[in-house]
């Protein structure tokens, strides 16, 4: 059950509303406020193959350059 | 040289000589087990071990190399060494089985944000001495003493050593997560209700250490007062999210600059004078 | 887009709580510092390269010093704020005191700004509830209540109040309204202490400073525990002994705490032994010729509270004492006896004979005053409310002051009595401003016509504004209070600042509890969380607290230490100091003469360089300024006349605070003074002297070596209270509970008041660990749960209850008899009974 800290870079040309509204309605994905063209989210996963999906969907995005990676917590790891 | 011995007459001469034998047998096997060389040896021509100690070292040093041919060039042992150093003098472990035995790639993102959450959950704020989350002597610190000076671990637990030097009165500053005292049969619900609630959010934990470039290592992302002893958190024995992948080298800071920015140093910065 | 989620740190461990939520939240928290971090790296180096993978979290935070709001040791800290808001506290390294340590109450100081229920309107209790009003209502009905109490108001300040806001109050109350009846809670702690200095050298607090921990052979403990108390202070002795130095530790008391398991030698004593214990180490030196006769005959007198004039020699102790008793207590200058007729009264304490009284071995007693024989030594005596809130307190005191006069250990670095304080400023505030119903500022006092004269010349008012007589100490304000106005009670209203006595007086319930149902009776409570005070008030006034504040304070070793305000009151909190600023220009407005100097301006007027009054009573000219130096440096000429010069302010902004007498030794340059009354420190003792105590009572230089005789203490044990009763406090928790109890860690660590007590007690009446109890004194009753094999052990026949649990307010049950010098109750020692719940009056063994 990942739950991940991420910021995804955003194009500078792109427009931005189609890509926030798609963020907003997805269920697995709460944003924070975001910093001049970098967006703080948190991803909320059941398990690592729907996080890969999830990171999958963002890179494809057209208006996401990068994804990077604050903090990963996997509970399922743990004993 | 024995022969010479032999040929000595007189008695002084020849306990003289047998001593100085002896003293020079010495020498030499000392010299030969440290570098672990049989006797007889047939060194081979590239001597940059120095193993000409008794005559000097003159040629078959390995050349310097400058700071930018440093990171394409590969570091290794030489030739010379690899052959003439055995696994013996490292405890008859190589360094890729210390690799693998102590150290780990450096910790998964997931793992450091686990082990900080779970040093948040102990502390106030980032640099807040933690609460102890078991049940302690409530009298004197000599048991402390005996898990957290070396620290310990048993199974998946951990007793991290002290980050700090010896301090002879523990409970000044840790206090325990759950207190001793009994309290009169109330629930967990009713002590919760006494205990009125705080909106005081602590400073958070900061993220990795800032890399000069890819590989370099790390800046110390946090004030060292209070924790000067880095294996107390970084150490081969330590939480997971945290250990080092390298905990065998003992002298962190020889490596690991301290925060310019977190470190509460009242120490003032003079600016270099212009010109240099 | 933002998320709205719980605090990291609130409650974190409880089993109740989402874990997941704590790691959503870190997830964000490590998301939103990165982008963060990376954007800011980024435009700083104008790139649109890929973020580098460990950039560190934004920092942000400004570190500024303050002391810390706890204790008397004064330790200093550094406050991390960050918008606004404390997010980290870290010991200050440059500080003497404490040199980056902190205790775990200093680390959590931080959370004390931030507990749920921080009181942030003003409210007015109406018909039984607190309603919320405006600050310009609240302040109005204030002074319009101030006003028509007349001399039946009482000002109720605190050693937490700091030195500008305790200045203000006491010129508001002597100099504005000739009202003398302004007390402070040091009174229930620190008023013997005063009155044994007063006594003994003519003048108020330590000679001595912390400094001596580091030069000490030997340390006594009179009947405190400073590994709870005083931890920092502990550390710097016990941290020489870890590190392998000599020092003799030796704990006094009738509990074995967790200072006794560093000590060598513990003395478990009776109540009131350690009267008897000090009269035996006396005994002892005399017999044995190890008087310090050259310090004695150049510097000391001896004194007792009458003389034995008439009485035939050798004196018989107890005809001399049933003069004593006869005659009454007398003053605190005594009259002087012979240094023979001092011998002949101490002759009569035997070591046998005071074993027996206090019930210490001859052994332990002899090996005790050994050490006091022995001239090379260096032997420091601490001592805090075991001494202080006793019956004989002012009597102990002089005793801990004698034994260390006799014998010549006295003066240097190590060598010498150290009274510690418990609050933060009961020494800058209380003692050295003088906000008590008998003194003025800088160890003057009202009493004394030439220091009125001088009080009324600084402060600009008509000769006789100041009043003469006393007013009520604080156990007689609270009994004045809360007696009904048809039965003489003549204090009508009150106004409580940074203190909590509805849980903090003893025998609450006499003393206070019952002014609430008494309509005519008005209590005006300055406060930052809901307390037992608050709920007995008729109007709270929200305040700022510690760093939201601008502050000075003095800690026990005389150090002065200042701090700005970092972070914005809640709400409308505001300073306590502003409150009386407030209250008082409204009495001007109101036309209140008192508040009118000679030339008819305001009191409290501040003018700018132009000459143009300042509107300080208005919030927003207040808070936009620093008005603290205005009012220290009006107070600190007055601190000359005792020699006990504090340092200017801008020194202090400075520095982590500065030991009075500071003087100046050249243009712009200071210096402290770390022991006075020797001539190698103290600026003011001549050269060639060695020693003056220079404000002897005797005028000649020297101190007083009191006679003092034993008494027993004022409840004994009896067949139906066959216990003996000590209350006090724990490392956790300070005071009332009220900062600390809201703090998670702290709170959860000691979540409640128990009752302490020997497990052979306990035994005897078939009490086992955490069994609730009934605990019955004949001032009331209480259960509690015992804790046997805890941190401390009390002796057989005695046991102990914390006062920091508001729902367990212990100090219902505990007596209110007081010093009869200082007026400072005993908490040490009333006579209980504990019986089991399920067997009640069994506990009669």
């Amino acid at each position: 059950m990942p739950v991940s800290g991420l910021v995804l870079l955003l194009h500078p040309d792109q427009p931005l509303s189609p890509l926030l509204d798609a963020l907003e309605r997805h269920p697995d994905l709460m944003i924070a406020e975001p910093v001049e063209r970098r967006v703080p989210l948190v991803a909320d996963t059941r398990d690592a193959q729907h996080d890969k999906e999830v990171w999958g969907w963002l890179r494809a995005r057209p208006e996401v350059l990068d994804v990077a990676v604050a903090l990963i917590h996997d509970d399922s790891r743990n004993a | 040289m024995i022969q010479e011995l032999d040929s000595a007459s007189s008695p002084g001469g020849r306990m003289g000589g047998l001593l100085a034998a002896l003293a020079l047998g010495l020498g030499v096997a000392g010299f030969l087990i440290a570098t672990g060389v049989e006797l007889p040896a047939s060194r081979p021509d590239d001597a940059s071990r120095g193993a000409e100690a008794s005559s000097g070292v003159a040629n078959g040093t390995a050349e310097a190399q400058r700071y930018t041919e440093i990171v394409p060039s590969s570091m290794g042992k030489n030739a010379a060494r690899a052959a003439s150093v055995e696994p013996a003098a490292l405890g008859g472990v190589t360094p890729n089985e210390l690799m693998a035995r102590y150290g780990s790639a450096a910790p998964t993102p997931g793992e450091r944000g686990a082990a900080l959450v779970g040093r948040s959950m102990r502390r106030a704020y980032a640099g807040a001495p933690p609460v102890v989350p078991h049940a302690i002597d409530q009298l004197g610190t000599s048991a402390c003493v005996v898990c957290h000076s070396n620290g310990m671990k048993v199974g998946d637990v951990v007793a991290p050593a002290m980050s700090h030097g010896l301090l002879a009165s523990c409970t000044q500053c840790h206090v325990e997560e759950r207190g001793a005292p009994p309290v009169g049969g109330m629930t967990a619900t009713q002590i919760r209700g006494l205990l009125a609630e705080s909106g005081f959010e602590g400073q958070a934990e900061p993220g990795e250490g800032s890399r000069a470039w890819q590989g370099a290592p790390p800046t110390i992302p946090h004030s060292t007062w209070m924790r000067q002893a880095c294996i107390s958190c970084h150490g081969g024995e330590s939480e997971a999210g945290l250990s080092s992948s390298h905990p065998w080298r003992a002298s962190c800071t020889q490596c690991h600059a301290p925060s310019a920015t977190l470190d509460q140093a009242p120490i003032p910065a003079t600016p270099l004078p212009a010109g240099q | 887009m933002t998320i709205d989620s719980k605090p990291l740190n609130a409650f974190p461990a409880l089993p109740e709580m989402d874990r997941r939520e704590v790691v959503r939240f870190a997830a964000l928290t490590a998301a939103t510092g990165l982008a963060g971090s990376l954007a800011a790296s980024a435009s700083a180096q104008q790139t649109d390269a890929p973020p580098r993978p460990e950039a560190p979290e934004i920092d942000g935070v400004e570190w500024n010093k303050a002391p810390c709001r706890f204790c008397g040791t004064g330790c200093h800290v550094m406050v991390g704020v960050k918008g606004n808001k404390v997010v980290a506290i870290a010991g200050d390294r440059e500080a003497d005191v404490n040199k980056g340590l902190l205790c775990v109450k200093g680390y959590h100081v931080g959370s004390i700004l931030y507990g749920a229920d921080r009181l942030t309107e003003p409210m007015l209790r109406k018909n039984g509830k607190l309603e919320k009003i405006s600050w310009e209502e609240a302040v109005d009905i204030a002074a319009r209540k101030v006003m028509d109490a007349g001399q039946g108001f009482g000002l109720y300040l605190s050693g937490q109040s700091t030195i500008p806001e305790g200045y203000i109050g006491q010129k508001l109350m002597k100099a504005g309204l000739s009202n003398n009846h302004i007390d402070a809670n040091a009174r229930l702690c620190m008023a013997s202490a005063v009155t044994g200095f007063i006594s003994t050298y003519g003048v108020d607090e330590p000679a001595s400073c912390f400094d001596d921990l580091e030069n000490c052979d030997v340390l006594i403990l009179w009947g405190n525990n400073p590994a709870e108390m005083h931890p920092v202070l502990w550390s710097r002795v016990i941290d020489r002994v870890a590190r392998g130095e000599k020092v003799k530790i030796i704990d006094i008391g009738t509990r074995r705490t967790r200072t006794t398991e560093h000590a060598d030698m513990h003395l478990s004593m009776q109540a009131n032994g350690d009267l008897a214990i000090a009269n035996a180490i006396l005994h002892i030196l005399v017999k044995e010729g190890k008087v310090n006769e050259e310090f004695v005959s150049k510097h000391c007198s001896f004194r007792a509270s009458h003389n034995a004039e008439g009485l035939s020699h050798p004196l018989v102790h107890d005809e001399f004492t049933a003069r004593l008793a006869e005659r009454g207590a007398g003053g605190l200058k005594g009259t002087a006896i012979d240094r023979k007729d001092f011998e002949e009264l101490i002759d009569y304490y035997t070591p046998e004979r005071c074993s027996e009284m206090s019930e210490v071995p001859v052994e332990q007693l002899r090996e005790l005053a050994a050490l006091f024989a022995d001239p090379t030594l260096r032997i420091t005596s601490l001592w805090c409310m075991g001494v202080n809130q006793h019956t004989a307190g002012t009597a102990m005191n002089n005793m801990i002051h004698n034994v260390h006069l006799i014998s010549g250990h006295w003066g240097r670095p190590g060598d010498g009595p150290q009274s510690l304080t418990g609050q933060p400023s009961a020494c800058g505030t209380v003692r050295e401003v003088g906000t008590l119903a008998h003194a003025l500022p800088g160890g003057r006092l009202v009493a004394n016509d030439g220091h009125r004269a001088d009080c009324e010349a600084r402060w600009n008012v008509p000769a006789g504004r100041i009043a003469s007589k006393p007013g009520y100490h604080t156990v007689k304000m609270f009994e004045q209070f809360s007696k009904p106005t048809s039965e003489g009670g003549d204090i009508s209203a009150v106004w409580v600042q940074v203190t909590n006595p509805g849980q903090s007086l003893p025998n609450t319930k006499k003393l206070i509890n019952g002014v609430k149902a008494q309509s005519d009776k008005f209590l005006i409570v300055s406060e930052v969380y809901p307390t037992a005070t608050t709920e007995l008030a008729d109007l709270v006034l929200p305040a700022a607290m510690w760093v939201e504040k601008d502050g000075v304070v003095g800690n026990s070793e005389r150090r002065t230490q200042q701090w700005f305000r970092m972070v914005d009151p809640p709400g409308q909190a505001r300073d306590d100091a502003w409150q009386l600023i407030a209250v008082s220009r409204r009495l001007f407005e109101l036309g209140h003469a008192g508040l009118r100097d000679k030339d008819g301006n305001w009191l409290f007027q501040q003018l700018d360089e132009n000459g143009q009054e300042i509107e300080i009573w208005k919030w927003d000219v207040w808070k936009a300024n620093h008005f603290d130096r205005n009012f220290f440096e009006e107070y600190r000429p007055f601190t000359v006349l005792k020699h006990k010069n504090v340092a200017p302010y801008d020194l202090l902004v400075e520095k982590r605070g500065m030991r009075w007498p500071v003087v100046e030794t050249s243009p712009g340059e200071y210096r402290e003074t770390r022991w006075r009354f020797v001539e190698e420190d103290d600026p003011f003792v001549g050269e060639g002297a060695r020693f003056a105590f220079y404000h002897s009572t005797s005028g000649d230089d020297r101190a007083q070596i009191w006679f003092r005789p034993w008494e027993p203490s004022q409840e004994t044990c009896e067949d139906e209270f066959p216990l003996m009763m000590s209350t006090g406090r724990v490392l956790e928790h300070w005071h009332t509970g009220t900062m600390t109890r809201r703090v998670p860690e702290l709170a959860r660590a000691m979540p409640g008041t128990y009752l302490e007590m020997n497990r052979k007690d306990a035994a005897d009446r078939g009490i086992s660990n955490g069994e609730m109890v009934r605990v019955v004194t004949k001032r009331g009753s209480m259960k509690l749960p015992v804790w046997l094999g805890g941190r401390a052990e009390p002796r057989r026949g005695h046991v102990f209850v914390p006062f920091f649990d508001e729902a367990q307010p212990i100090n219902e049950l505990t007596l209110d008899a007081i010093d009869p010098y200082s007026k400072q109750p005993d908490y040490k020692k009333s006579a209980v009974r504990v019986e089991r719940l399920a067997d009640p009056k069994g506990g009669t063994q």
